[in-house]
């Protein structure tokens, strides 16, 4: 599946059940972190990205994103993440969102839903995204 | 020393780091702090299928209901679809059809100059489990005919969401940009849509204010014949607001039209390479050129969609999506 499926995939889980959004950056740098919120009002899912380029070959840079006003001792995220910016699923390359694939042919899920762990301290967790990536981080 | 000596295994390793971080505060409730808040559609990201391919899509391309169902099992909800595009303008309806489409290729993955369609088209769209966007044919200025297709699609289709009445009335390939081709893109053989040579009910002069008139009374003609209010997705355009889009139709448009409008549509294909495409601030620069048809759909309480949105069209490149 082209990999522009993954990144309709991962704005669709960002903005599943959401009853509201709001970006949290100005628009005017590379780096992005938008917030849903569920009907009640309280945080739902942040999505961080990473929208430095990345080619496939050179040192692939990473950049720190700090969240504040986090509740709890830790959150879970799941990332996008590929070879390079122009990895094709369908031509080799790789392009995985939470440890999974949608196989070539028929679009079915594989492999393990994985979700990384954000220590939580004092209401801030610091994740590093590097160049085309993006983390799904769930906050609730 | 030890600073020093990080930032050289991290060079060794192939990984530079960015010198400070940059630092988001979540609102604890929604609607607070200085930040602007937007509602979210319980479907929010649909897709557009071209119209000629659209029943192969569901019929021969196992993926298709199992890429929707992906995204249904994330929101609860199958996703929205909309059949059209540029060979929507290039259809004809035909009621004595039992075949999905018609139409004669030369080449497999060319896209029909000229096709016909039947009621069954209609009747695979209906099966669909979520909303459905319908485009049909107002380029070829054969109002009666598109209205049989109306009625077909209203009466066979309780999912129907809206009805699109042309297709990019002012597209037109870039020269540059003809050197490549995918399955929908335009036919290279000169013909252009809408504008000049192109489609009949643009023959004479054609301009944003001409096609708005045109949108206006077949938005009337087309709702009045399927007894429907709140049926139609008007704009449809790809070439950037001001000039085309939203708030330069609604300025036109009087409640007699406004009735039967369901809600306004625009195409976004930036264009670029994929360094700029995927540039979140290239992204937010872009959007907010449509930030003024977004407030003039809003204030008439219809919503705004994308109708289309990708990297680049109107003639694309493979290397692109």
């Amino acid at each position: 599946m082209g990999a522009p499926y993954y990144g309709a995939y991962t704005a669709t889980a960002f903005l599943a059940g959401a009853a509201s959004i709001t970006a949290l950056d100005d628009g005017n740098s590379n780096y992005a972190a938008y917030v849903t919120f569920d009907s009640a009002g309280a945080p739902l899912r942040a999505l961080l990205y990473n929208s430095d380029y990345y080619s496939g070959s050179g040192t692939r840079s990473a950049q720190s994103f700090e969240l504040r006003g986090l509740t709890g001792g830790s959150v879970r995220a799941k990332r996008l993440v590929g070879d390079s910016a122009v990895a094709r699923v369908d031509q080799g390359g790789k392009v995985t969102f939470g440890g999974q694939t949608f196989t070539n042919g028929d679009c079915i899920i594989s492999g393990g839903e994985t979700f990384e762990t954000l220590t939580v301290s004092g209401g801030q967790a610091t994740a590093s995204l590097k160049a085309s990536e993006a983390l799904l981080v769930y906050l609730k | 020393m030890a600073p020093i000596l990080a930032h050289v295994v991290a060079a060794l390793v192939g990984v530079t780091s960015t010198a400070s971080a940059v630092t988001f505060t979540i609102p604890s409730q929604a609607h607070t702090g200085s930040y602007k808040y937007a509602p979210v559609d319980p479907a929010p990201v649909g897709i557009s299928f071209e119209f000629f391919a659209f029943p192969s899509y569901f019929t021969n391309v196992t993926a298709t209901t199992q890429c929707l169902s992906n995204w249904k099992d994330l929101t609860g909800v199958w996703p929205p679809i909309r059949i059209g595009g540029t060979t929507q303008d290039r259809a004809q309806y035909d009621a004595k059809t039992s075949a999905y489409v018609v139409y004669s290729v030369s080449n497999p993955a060319d896209a029909p100059a000229s096709l016909t369609f039947g009621s069954s088209f209609m009747t695979l769209a209906g099966k669909y489990g979520g909303s459905v966007v319908v485009g049909l044919n107002r380029g070829k200025n054969n109002i009666q005919n598109t209205i049989d297709a109306a009625k077909a699609t209203v009466n066979g289709m309780s999912n129907l969401l809206a009805i699109e009445l042309g297709n990019e009335p002012e597209c037109r390939p870039r020269a540059p940009l003809l050197k490549y081709r995918r399955l929908w893109d335009i036919e290279l053989t000169g013909k252009i849509d809408y504008p000049s040579n192109g489609q009949p009910i643009a023959g004479g002069s054609w301009s944003p204010a001409i096609d708005a008139a045109s949108q206006n009374n077949w938005a009337i003609s087309v709702g009045s014949a399927v007894n429907k209010r709140d049926i139609i997705q008007a704009g449809n355009s790809n070439d950037s607001p001001p000039k085309w889009g939203a708030a330069e139709l609604i300025a036109t448009q009087n409640a007699t039209v406004k009735q039967y409008i369901h809600n306004y549509a625009h195409h976004n294909y930036p264009g670029g390479s994929i360094t700029s495409l995927m540039s979140h601030s290239g992204i937010s620069r872009n959007l907010h050129v449509f930030d003024a048809d977004v407030a003039a759909a809003l204030k008439e309480g219809k919503q705004y969609i994308f109708g289309e949105t990708n990297s680049g069209t109107c003639s694309s490149f493979d290397s692109l999506s």
